[in-house]
């Protein structure tokens, strides 16, 4: 018996040098978190967003065909509120973010120091977690707020920012606006300074004005970095969970409600396995089509 | 005709007033990297800046270009003060060490930018922009990227970039020192041919003084922010005004011997008899033994050893000498330099006498 | 070769007619800039304190007496400071029970990830192995798949597996976290492949090359990817909601959720302030003491990870 098992182990340590055996005992848990976070989910998701889900019992589950899909998509006014509201926010947050930070970066791009204590302080959000600044903004944006204070100085009536459905959505987009803009300056200030300072002093010989640097030389030098990275910006702004859940919580009458927060409630506060998964597919295909085509803009201008 | 002219040019780099303050400098504050430089840049003349890496050759080019602030001193073009004007207005092109072409634009269009900004009819830089393309053979090349290109090839883009311009006067900065060895050798023999055809004032940067001496008419030789020598290569080569120059240029530098009473004898390793027997009263005949051989082709480079001091002599031969081997050779009074002990060459011909009779007495091998 | 157009002059040094006018303009223009830095540089600390002053507003809120609180003054100073509200939030909301639930799971996380990322991330660069570009795409796919459609089923799984509300479940997919994976291969490919072979040829066994050789190699980018995943691990929300039912192992920023929601009518502001200001005290600190660490650690890891197709972590 013992004769055998010394001889089963032998073979099996000569298979792991000839297959750099090693390499599968690294990768066990790489493998398992794979299936177990990825794969298994993505088939549960395609699966159950065609049955009525019974929690307790999953045998009980009856499949329902296209009936979830039907409901939500005709049925469902916040759903298609949200879908709605995430490309709107995705919008707004991208493209504000694209003209303050560009601008602001081009402003501090510079190594003296206050320039780098303002960058440090601009920074600040970024660091803090979504949660404190988003209760932190609830109370600045409450109708007798700071900012209505402010607003107030200057003779404005400040709406109820996010208690206004007209406002709400917006008022989110700030916020994130608002905690991302110091990572976004320094993004754009690490590409200024990998640019090579040569091409400027060639510039300069060639008797180019400053605004004539920053058109004809910067923006296109930089174009790469910046399309890249808010092109991924603008895909991950589909998935703002937090500062929704915080902040306004979809409302008021669904007027902030975004596809990863409605996912959210249909499935772990309602329990609605059924309709949750299709807004996952709805949400996952929007992504995916997006990076996708992302890709193809980058490969095509490599 | 306007000669570039500097007066007392200093460059003292970072902050001078942060001397005080110890905490808050760096190395490279309060270092003078150009020292008060005195010189004149004729019209027409290619002149090569040369020097060891670090002695203040390319801040020089930078600071004529505008490129680099002036601490102290005058930049003159001609009768006209240059020194406050923006790079721009210098009426100078530059060629940089890594080429510095704008890689978003063609060839076209980078050599173009220039002539654009300096609201030029649209009829001439066309015009311009073909022939300087023609000059330097890229005819076929004007809407490729520098990307695409070979870097050789975007070496000549920056080429046609300054010729384009027609200016005053070209700046270059080591261009050459980013080609591979026979890309380098080719480029020389056109650069010097461009020279001749367009007859402007070229200032070229090297760190090679091989490259000097054969492109150069006129050759500044620098060491720590100062001029050490200027002249034709002739000059610099055969009359060499110190021990620093007279080291630094020739291939190997001039073989350099210390006296005892502080004075230094120089002599290059190719003014040597070979196999010389006799003594004579205005040569000195010395002996030693080979230690290493170096095969340079055609000829030979023995390493010898005497008194503790090591020097080279070179040989045109077929075969080498094996090594260990005696060798005995001589060198004539007209090819011993004298320098002082500051190692300033000695002119006064009574003083070097005397320091040539000590070195025969020394050295002399019976 | 005709050189018609070259031959004629176009850069010639300007020239300057009033030398003393052109002095006294040039003298003037660097007046000018340097009032021009003044100005400058106080609107860039004006702009700077936008930032920051929201959060020295709440250190000023969650010092005032609650009736004070709600008139939302935007003054900074507090006449007497009430530091009860600290005590109270500390005891009667819990705050101490979270504060030790989000330390736990940080150190957690932070120790239990590297066993399996690192292991990984080095069988990805340097081995081969069959269905290695299989899993490879398998984790292109993980990062496509938004963290909102696919926590659902995990949620499902796991409270069929009776994880929800442990310990176990709720760092398990830290040791599998696709970020860290991607950056650590992207260090590990600026490594030479030359590096490993030498070792090999010594013979270096896969486990000692990767202890010994390759991680020293990688440190700066170790301590990089330490500091931007401790920052989002304490600051983790979204995963932590998902999988906590009960109190029992929530960590802060989730019951910072519930102290401002949990009472009916107007939450104590003053109180809250105070959880959040807890929240954001331990980050904050470091940030004033290593803010350029911090900076570059945060900023150079997403970079690096975004150009092998990662993700942000930090929502």
């Amino acid at each position: 018996m013992r004769q055998k098992a010394k001889e089963y182990f032998k073979r099996l340590r000569a298979f792991g040098k000839r297959h750099n055996g090693i390499a599968y005992v690294y990768m066990i848990p790489a493998a398992f978190g794979t299936l177990f976070f990825t794969i298994l989910p993505f088939i549960f998701m395609i699966i159950a967003a065609f049955f009525k889900v019974d929690l307790v019992n999953i045998q009980e589950s009856r499949y329902v065909g296209t009936w979830n899909f039907m409901m939500v998509f005709t049925r469902d006014n916040e759903f298609t509120k949200a879908v709605v509201n995430t490309i709107i926010f995705a919008f707004v947050t991208v493209i504000l973010l694209m003209f303050v930070t560009i601008l602001m970066a081009s402003w501090l791009a510079k190594n003296t120091k206050v320039h780098n204590f303002a960058q440090t302080l601009i920074f600040t959000p970024h660091i803090s977690s979504m949660v404190s600044v988003a209760i932190l903004w609830v109370l600045l944006l409450d109708p007798r707020g700071i900012i209505n204070q402010i607003l107030a100085l200057f003779g404005i009536q400040g709406p109820a920012w996010l208690l206004d459905s007209r406002t709400s959505l917006i008022s989110v987009a700030l916020v994130t606006v608002w905690k991302s803009i110091g990572y976004y300056c320094l993004i754009i200030i690490a590409g200024l300074q990998a640019l090579p300072p040569e091409v400027y002093e060639a510039a300069r010989l060639d008797k180019a004005s400053r605004w004539c640097i920053l058109r004809k030389i910067t923006l296109p030098l930089l174009t790469p970095t910046l399309s890249f990275v808010f092109i991924m910006k603008f895909i991950n702004s589909f998935k703002a969970f937090a500062a929704i859940d915080i902040m306004t919580q979809g409302g008021p009458q669904g007027s902030s409600m975004v596809l990863g927060y409605w996912i959210y409630n249909a499935g772990r506060v309602k329990f609605n396995y059924g309709f949750s998964m299709v807004g996952a597919i709805v949400l996952t295909v929007l992504v995916a089509v997006l990076t996708y085509l992302a890709q193809r803009f980058f490969n095509r201008r490599q | 005709m306007a000669d570039i002219i500097l007066q007392d040019l200093v460059k003292i780099y970072g902050n001078i007033q942060s001397r005080r303050r110890r905490k808050h400098r760096s190395a490279a504050d309060g270092k003078r990297a150009i020292d008060g430089i005195n010189l004149t840049i004729p019209h027409g003349s290619f002149t090569v800046l040369v020097g060891p890496s670090g002695c203040g050759k390319t801040t020089l080019l930078r600071m004529i270009a505008g490129l680099e602030g002036i601490t102290e001193g005058k930049i003159m073009m001609g009768d006209i003060d240059i020194t406050n004007l923006e790079p721009g207005d210098r009426g100078l092109a530059m060629v940089f060490q890594n080429y510095a072409l704008y890689p978003h634009m063609s060839v076209k269009q980078n050599i173009e930018f220039g002539l654009v900004n300096a609201r030029l009819p649209k009829q001439e830089i066309a015009e311009r922009v073909k022939e300087a393309l023609e000059i330097v053979g890229l005819q076929d090349y004007a809407g490729r990227r520098p990307g695409q290109l070979s870097g050789g090839q975007r070496q000549r883009v920056a080429l046609a970039r300054a010729i384009s311009k027609s200016p005053e006067c070209f700046l270059m900065d080591e261009p050459l020192s980013n080609l591979d060895a026979k890309m380098r050798s080719e480029m020389r023999s056109e650069l010097i041919e461009l020279h001749e055809k367009l007859r402007s004032t070229f200032v070229y940067v090297t760190h090679d003084q091989i490259e000097a001496m054969t492109m150069g008419s006129n050759i500044v030789v620098l060491d720590e922010g100062k001029v050490m020598q200027s002249g034709t290569p002739d000059e610099i080569h055969n009359d060499p005004d110190c021990v620093f120059v007279a080291r630094f240029i020739g291939d190997p530098g001039m073989n350099i011997i210390p006296l005892p009473d502080g004075y230094q004898i120089g002599f290059r390793a190719r003014d040597v008899a070979m196999d010389a027997t006799e003594s004579r009263s205005d040569s000195v005949l010395i002996g030693s033994n080979i230690e290493a051989t170096e095969n340079h082709g055609s000829e030979f480079l023995y390493l010898l050893e005497r008194h503790g001091q090591r020097f080279f002599v070179k040989e045109v031969s077929r075969r080498a000498r094996p090594g260990g081997s005696p060798l005995h050779f001589c060198v004539d009074r007209a090819d011993i330099y004298v320098f002082d002990s500051e190692g300033r060459r000695v002119y006064d011909a009574a003083e070097s006498e005397r320091v040539f009779q000590t070195f025969k007495s020394l050295w002399e091998t019976p | 070769m005709s050189l018609k157009a070259i031959r004629k002059p176009l850069y010639k040094p300007l020239e300057i007619r009033d030398r003393d006018k052109f002095l006294r303009q040039v003298r003037l223009r660097n007046r000018l800039l340097r009032c021009g830095k003044t100005v400058n540089y106080l609107l860039l600390i004006g702009v700077g304190l936008m930032f920051v002053y929201p959060f020295a507003w709440m250190a000023s809120m969650s010092l005032r007496p609650l009736s004070e609180a709600l008139s939302f003054s935007p003054n900074l100073l507090v006449k007497s400071p009430e530091w009860n509200n600290y005590v109270y939030a500390w005891q009667q909301a819990q705050i101490s029970h979270y504060v030790r639930n989000s330390l736990l799971y940080s150190v957690l996380v932070m120790t239990a990830q590297y066993l399996a990322i690192i292991p990984a991330a080095y069988a990805f660069t340097w081995l081969e192995f069959k269905g290695k570009k299989f899993l490879w795409a398998a984790k292109f796919l993980g990062m496509m798949l938004p963290a909102e459609a696919t926590l659902i089923p995990v949620y499902y799984f796991y409270s069929k597996m009776g994880l929800v509300d442990n310990w176990f479940g709720l760092i398990l997919p830290s040791l599998f976290s696709m970020f860290g994976i991607f950056l650590f291969v992207s260090a590990f490919r600026q490594i030479p492949k030359e590096v490993i072979e030498a070792a090999r040829m010594d013979r270096a066994p896969h486990r000692r090359i990767m202890l010994k050789v390759i991680l020293p190699m990688v440190k700066p980018m170790w301590i990089t990817h330490f500091i931007s995943s401790l920052i989002s691990n304490w600051n983790e929300y979204f995963w932590v909601l998902m999988m906590t039912n009960s109190e029992k192992i929530r960590t802060l920023p989730v019951a910072l959720r519930g102290l401002m929601q949990a009472e009916e009518g107007v939450p104590e502001w003053n109180v809250v302030m105070a959880g959040t200001m807890i929240q954001l005290a331990p980050i904050l600190i470091m940030y004033i003491f290593a803010s350029r660490k911090i900076k570059t650690a945060m900023v150079g890891t997403n970079i690096s990870a975004k150009k092998l197709g990662g993700k942000n972590e930090n929502t």
